[in-house]
């Protein structure tokens, strides 16, 4: 007999709440119970929640919650082929494999996100113009399916299964085993390089150059800023040091509450904004940062996405082929500043047949939650697919379901193998519904 | 060079008992055999100890509810054991009260897990430990056992009677050096309590852990977890039973 618990559960931006039930296995005999009882509106295995809309809710439906399926299976200081439950997190991998001189090879801006999570997703980093998204590191996958049978897919291994299940969204059943290749590391620090830009073309510029040159490579655009200003920012690269540079202990603070009201409103971002831009020095010299505080600079806010406070946060991610299409979106927030603004380049599509990625400029931007900001994420999207861009499903709240055929162009392969895989639909989630995912 | 040890955990698939061989294995060099009845997952748990904290552990089946592989089951156990020998009894089912009224027997199958394979398993490696002159023991029984509430008497009943089996032991091994240690904890945040309405009270398993492993090193007699359950059990031990009695919570 399965426990079934009633919660309310909204994305990590905190918008969205819908109720559900959940179940929490501990052990893959308790997961394996669950698939006898699917209820009315299918289940959904669910990491730790990090998506920021609804791609982790199952509104009236059932979610099964993997974090307490969360240990590491073998590694093999060989190759680096580490083997872990799906409930692990990107940090508690970190942890313990960086002092070894391991890590992840694509590691997200946040480390809650688990191994399932981040599969189903296939999140990428900072380097994914160098090593590509999550599922490109992936030796094999074991996944459960509705019939309660675990298939070992790899990408000579039920191959188009393999596809669809990187990121898929859960779609095709819960990923029991993760399989994928650490990367070797000289050091846990990294030198980091920061560069203060004053436009849009010269930060895109500064953008390509740097992530010619290095490992990772990431920009941040002062979101308050308008012409002739429009785009200015920080470009900040990085690569592994060969050497370890002193420990810098940092304690993480906690957001012990959701305040009543949003402390991320425009005056307080425009002070933030022109502080931090100000704050960078115009000297361009490297320097040591643990590679934790670099991967993760929201981490150490416990809970920041409650400083948006009830109503919480949307963000928007796209990706599009050329840089041009670039400032009429940051010029269409005018009415709704973003309150971060984070720009990438990108190299190469994923895996999955519905990766997110192509070679191209990635565009992230965060908005309080407020009455006109569903509009502006619409006007966004029409840009995004006027640009041949893409959305990214995992960050989305938005998006239509015409929207999706012109976006990703392995749709119907998607579907296809969703037909094969789950002919009764018993794997849904909010966004699936929303988006009409349906083969 | 330290000394040579190891933690016996029975019940070691529940959430506290895999909690409890994390915490054992991040905070003491010592080997762990993990007790229970589902292998593949304490397999997994055993390789996620090695590779996380490089202790050695093992893994040894273990049915609370079949006393008579007890015997063997503690001969096997204190075969495959080195050093001082910790026994640790977590294994435990709690069916909700209502079931139990509706149908009866699930209290005696209950019965048969928290406290008569419990008292069997631990008569048996008290023999063991005493042979040896020397280990620990620590008992799991909850608050619910320290007085009989409406809405969960049955478990409570089986815990009660888990406390009274509990102290006697430790009377018996005290000569020896042997300490025992009773644990009582509130409601945890685990499979046994998920199926509840969420109260907010549940702690964190790794919590418990932590707290679980103090108390056994200090070598505590009893030991609330989290410590606050102490003045609240104090209180509603004092409420006369003719009170008690209406009570409905």
């Amino acid at each position: 007999m399965v426990m079934w618990r009633s919660i309310e559960r909204a994305g990590w931006g905190g918008v969205a709440a819908e109720r559900m039930e959940a179940a929490r296995p501990e052990r893959i005999a308790a997961l394996l119970a669950t698939l006898r009882e699917p209820g009315a509106r299918g289940l959904l295995a669910v990491g730790a929640g990090c998506s920021y809309g609804d791609a982790g809710l199952n509104g009236g439906g059932r979610v099964l919650l993997t974090e307490r399926l969360d240990r590491i299976l073998e590694f093999d200081a060989q190759t680096g082929l580490m083997v872990a439950e799906p409930g692990v997190s990107v940090a508690d991998v970190i942890a313990h494999f960086l002092p070894q001189g391991w890590c992840l090879p694509v590691v997200p801006g946040t480390g809650s996100v688990s191994l399932g999570g981040a599969v189903a997703s296939d999140v990428h980093g900072k380097n994914q113009h160098r090593v590509g998204n999550f599922g490109d590191h992936v030796a094999w996958l074991d996944l459960l399916d509705a019939d309660g049978n675990v298939r070992r897919l790899g990408p000579g291994q039920q191959g188009a299964l393999f596809a669809a299940t990187i990121g898929g969204m859960g779609m095709t059943g819960v990923i029991t085993r993760i399989a994928i290749f650490l990367q070797r590391i000289p050091s846990s620090t990294m030198m980091v390089l920061r560069e203060k830009v004053a436009s849009l073309d010269a930060l895109i510029a500064c953008l390509a150059e740097r992530s010619s040159r290095s490992e990772f490579s990431v920009a941040w655009i002062d979101g308050q800023a308008a012409d002739p200003a429009l785009g200015r920012g920080v470009v900040e690269s990085a690569d592994w040091s060969d050497e370890d540079a002193p420990p810098q202990p940092v304690s993480p603070f906690r957001v012990p509450f959701t305040p009543p009201a949003s402390l991320v409103v425009p005056l307080v971002m425009r002070r933030f904004n022109h502080r931090y831009w100000h704050a960078v020095p115009d000297r361009r010299a490297a320097v040591p940062r643990r590679a934790q505080a670099f991967f993760f600079p929201l981490d150490r806010v416990v809970g920041w996405n409650r400083l948006y406070g009830p109503r919480g946060f949307l963000q928007f991610q796209c990706v599009v082929r050329d840089a041009a299409a670039l400032a009429p979106m940051l010029r269409a927030c005018r009415a709704i500043s973003p309150t971060l603004v984070v720009l990438k380049a990108m190299q190469g599509t994923g895996r999955g047949l519905m990766s997110f990625g192509i070679t191209g400029w990635s565009l992230a931007m965060d908005f309080p939650a407020g009455p006109d900001t569903m509009a502006l994420l619409q006007r966004l999207h029409a840009q995004t697919a006027e640009a041949d861009g893409q959305i990214y499903l995992a960050k989305d709240i938005a998006m239509t379901a015409e929207n999706l055929p012109r976006m990703y162009r392995k749709l119907d392969r998607f579907r296809g193998a969703l037909r094969d895989v789950d002919p009764r639909l018993s794997w849904q989630s909010s966004l699936f519904r929303r988006l009409k995912l349906f083969p | 060079m330290r000394q040579a040890e190891t933690w016996v955990i029975l019940g070691a698939s529940s959430g506290v008992g895999r909690a409890l061989a994390r915490e054992v294995a991040a905070r003491l060099s010592a080997k762990i055999i993990l007790a229970g009845r589902d292998l593949h997952d304490l397999e997994d748990t055993a390789t996620d100890l090695r590779i996380r904290h490089g202790v050695d552990a093992e893994v040894i089946g273990f049915d609370a509810a079949a006393p008579d592989t007890h015997a063997e089951f503690a001969a096997r156990t204190t075969r495959r054991a080195e050093g001082l020998i910790t026994v640790c009894f977590l294994s435990a089912i709690m069916p909700a009260q209502d079931a139990v009224e509706v149908q009866p027997t699930l209290a005696a199958e209950m019965v048969m897990v928290n406290l008569a394979g419990a008292m069997v398993v631990l008569l048996h490696l008290a023999n063991a430990l005493e042979k040896r002159r020397g280990g620990r023991v620590v008992v799991v029984g909850s608050v619910a056992g320290d007085r009989g509430r409406r809405k969960n008497f049955a478990y409570g009943a089986s815990k009660a009677g888990l406390h009274a089996f509990t102290e006697g032991l430790a009377a018996r091994l005290r000569p020896q050096g042997i300490l025992v240690t009773l644990i009582k904890p509130g409601p945890l945040d685990t499979s046994m309590t998920w199926g509840l309405p969420e109260s907010g009270l549940a702690l964190d398993p790794r919590r418990a852990a932590g707290a679980i492993l103090r108390a056994t090193l200090r070598g505590r007699g009893t030991a609330y977890v989290p410590a606050i359950w102490g003045p609240i059990m104090t209180a509603i031990r004092m409420i006369p039973a003719a009170i008690f009695r209406r009570l409905r919570f």
